[in-house]
C-alpha cells in the first residue's frame, strides 16, 4: 500500500520490522478510541466535576486505571498516567531524587539504558548527584554482584530496565529489586519493552517505580504510566506543574481517548494466548534461514532475551548500506536512535563491540502483524544483499 | 529509501555499472584503512591510450560505494594523458553528498588521484 500524505508519497508496501520502535495501533484499539473524542462520545474533561460529561470521563479513566493496575497486580492509586515511558522515566528518576536529595545522592544505572533514563541521570549529575553506570558483559547482562558492589551508604536509587530496547536482553530485575529492598534503596525499572510480554507483579517483586508505555503494545502513542508504590509509600517531586492532576504528581488534562486506547491494548494483550510462542517461532525461523550466512552473530544473550527483538551483526557490512539495499524492509540500525549524528549504538559499545562492529549491526523486531511470509522474505533479502555487499567489498575477498 | 540520501546516490549505490575487479589490470590502487575507515579499490586497463575498462570494489558506507561508482563513470573512456582532475568538490556536487558523509568524497578523491598518478607512472615506464 502506498499513500500520499501531506503532498508526499510514502511507500507502505515495506515489511515492517521495527516493532521495538513502535507498533501499529490495533484496529480494535483505534475503533474504541473514537468513542472518547466526539460530541456523541465521552469527550469531557475528567477534571470537570460539575456535569455529566466530566463524570463520565472520570468514570472511564478510573476503570482504565484499575485495569492497568491489575495487569501488574498493583492498586489503582499507584498508577499515574503520563505521556509515555520517557516522561515516566523522567518523573521517576528526577522526581525521586529531588524529593530525597537531602538524604542520599548516589544512584546506580546501566550504560545500556534508554536515553530517557541516561539523560535524566545526566541532569541529576549537574545537580550534584553521583551516578554509577554499570557495564554489562558481552551478552548484555549485568550481574547481581556488580550491582551489590556499586552500592554505598549514600545510594538512593537503582534504575535498571527489564528488557533492552536494542537487543531484547532481559535483566534479572526480580533479584535486583530484592537486593535493593534489603539495602533500603529505591528501585525503578523502565518496562517499556517488557510490559505485557514478561510477568510483572509488584506483590512478588519489590519494585518501587515502573515506567510503562502504550505504543509498544499496539496502543496509541502519547500515553503511558508510572507505577508508584504506596506501601511503603514512595514520594516524588512533581515535574510538571499545573492543576494538581494525578495526585499532584503530574498536572495536565487527562487524555481520555489515549487512556482508553492504552487500556484496550492491555486487555488485548491479556487475551492473546500463544502470541509469545508464535514470536519465538518466527525468531527461530529467521535464525534458521540465516544459518548459512558466513560471519553473522547475535548481539546479546539469545537465552535471556525476548523473542521479538533480534540484534544481528554481519561482519563487513555497514548497517546503513544494508538498510538501503533492502528497500522493502523497514528495520533500524545501531545508529538509528541518533541518526542525525550517526553515532554507533551506546548499547552495543557498552557490551564491548568496536565502532565497526556496532556499525555492522541491525535491529529486527517483529510483532502481532508479522507473518511467516514476512520472515521468509526478510531472510531472503538479507541473505541476497549481504552477499551482494560482500561481493562489492575488496576486504571480503581477503578474509 | 533513507531520506538522508538522494536519488543520485541511491541509483549509483544500487545499480553500479563498474562494480567488480579486473583480473589483469594495468593499475590497481586501494585507499582507506581496513577496520578504521571505508575502503575503495580501483582496477584499470588501458587501450589506445584510453581507459578501456575501470572497475571498483568498495567497503563501508553506501555513500562510499556510490562515490566509487561515480569516479569510475567520470574516468571511463578518457585519454590517459588528459585524465580529468577529479576534485573533492566535484564529487560532493556530483553526488549532492550530505555533509555528514563528506569522508566518502575525501576517500574517492584520494582513490582518483592515486589512480591518475599510478597511470602516469606506468605510462612513463612503458
Amino acid at each position: 500500500m502506498s499513500k500520499v500524505l501531506g503532498g508526499i508519497w510514502y511507500n507502505f508496501t515495506m515489511i515492517y520490522l521495527d516493532y521495538a520502535a513502535t507498533t501499529p495501533v490495533d484496529p480494535r484499539v483505534a475503533d474504541l478510541m473514537r468513542d472518547y473524542m466526539t460530541l456523541d462520545g465521552i469527550f469531557g474533561n475528567a477534571a470537570s466535576n460539575t456535569h455529566e460529561f466530566g463524570f463520565a470521563a472520570t468514570d472511564a479513566i478510573e476503570t482504565a486505571r484499575a485495569q492497568i493496575a491489575q495487569s501488574i497486580n498493583a492498586e489503582p492509586r499507584e498508577i499515574i498516567f503520563t505521556s509515555g515511558a520517557t516522561e515516566s522515566d523522567n518523573l521517576a528518576i528526577k522526581g525521586l531524587a529531588e524529593f530525597y536529595q537531602a538524604q542520599r545522592k548516589h544512584c546506580i544505572t546501566m550504560a545500556t539504558e534508554h536515553k530517557a533514563v541516561l539523560d535524566s541521570f545526566a541532569a541529576l549529575e549537574k545537580k550534584g548527584f553521583t551516578v554509577t553506570y554499570l557495564k554489562p558483559n558481552s551478552e548484555g547482562l549485568v550481574s547481581l554482584d556488580q550491582v551489590a558492589a556499586a552500592m554505598t551508604s549514600d545510594t538512593l536509587l537503582i534504575s535498571i530496565m527489564q528488557v533492552n530496547n536494542e537487543t531484547g536482553v532481559v535483566q534479572d530485575i526480580d533479584a535486583i529489586a530484592q537486593l535493593a529492598k534489603q539495602q533500603g534503596v529505591y528501585f525503578h525499572t523502565d518496562a517499556a519493552q517488557s510490559f505485557m510480554k514478561l510477568p510483572l507483579d509488584v506483590q512478588k517483586t519489590p519494585i518501587d517505580l515502573i515506567s510503562l508505555a502504550s505504543h509498544k503494545i499496539y496502543g496509541p502513542k502519547g500515553i503511558g504510566a508510572l507505577y508508584v508504590r504506596q506501601k511503603p509509600r514512595v514520594r516524588l517531586a512533581e515535574q510538571i506543574s499545573g492543576g494538581k492532576h494525578e495526585r499532584g504528581l503530574r498536572s495536565g488534562t487527562l487524555a481520555t481517548h489515549q487512556i482508553m486506547g492504552f487500556v484496550k491494548a492491555v486487555e488485548l494483550m491479556q487475551h492473546e494466548h500463544g502470541e509469545q510462542a508464535r514470536l519465538q517461532q518466527l525468531q527461530t525461523l529467521l535464525l534458521q534461514q540465516l544459518t548459512d550466512v558466513p560471519e553473522h552473530f547475535i548481539n546479546g544473550s539469545l537465552e535471556h532475551k525476548i523473542p521479538n527483538i533480534l540484534n544481528l551483526r554481519f561482519n563487513g557490512i555497514d548497517s546503513e548500506a544494508l538498510m538501503a539495499s533492502c528497500q522493502h524492509l523497514a528495520f533500524s540500525a545501531g545508529s538509528a536512535c541518533t541518526s542525525a549524528t550517526l553515532a554507533p549504538s551506546h548499547v552495543l559499545q557498552a557490551m564491548g563491540l568496536s565502532n565497526v562492529e556496532a556499525n555492522n549491526s541491525i535491529r529486527l523486531s517483529f510483532g502481532r502483524f508479522s507473518t511467516e511470509h514476512d520472515i521468509l522474505e526478510t531472510a531472503k533479502a538479507l541473505k541476497q544483499q549481504v552477499a551482494r555487499l560482500r561481493d562489492l567489498s575488496p576486504l571480503w575477498d581477503a578474509s | 529509501m533513507n531520506r538522508f540520501y538522494n536519488d543520485t546516490i541511491t541509483e549509483l549505490f544500487l545499480n553500479p555499472r563498474h562494480a567488480g575487479e579486473i583480473n589483469h589490470p594495468l593499475v590497481k590502487v586501494q585507499v582507506g584503512h581496513p577496520g578504521l575507515s571505508d575502503v575503495i579499490q580501483l582496477t584499470v586497463t588501458i587501450k589506445n591510450n584510453q581507459i578501456d575498462e575501470i572497475k571498483f570494489k568498495a567497503a563501508g558506507r553506501l555513500t562510499t560505494i556510490a562515490a566509487a561508482e561515480y569516479i569510475c563513470q567520470q574516468l571511463q573512456g578518457h585519454a590517459v594523458n588528459a585524465l580529468p582532475n577529479i576534485m573533492l568538490q566535484d564529487i560532493i556536487e556530483g553526488l549532492q553528498l550530505p555533509n555528514i558523509r563528506l569522508s566518502s568524497a575525501v576517500l574517492a578523491e584520494e582513490a582518483a588521484k592515486n589512480l591518475a598518478a599510478q597511470i602516469a607512472n606506468s605510462i612513463k615506464i612503458d
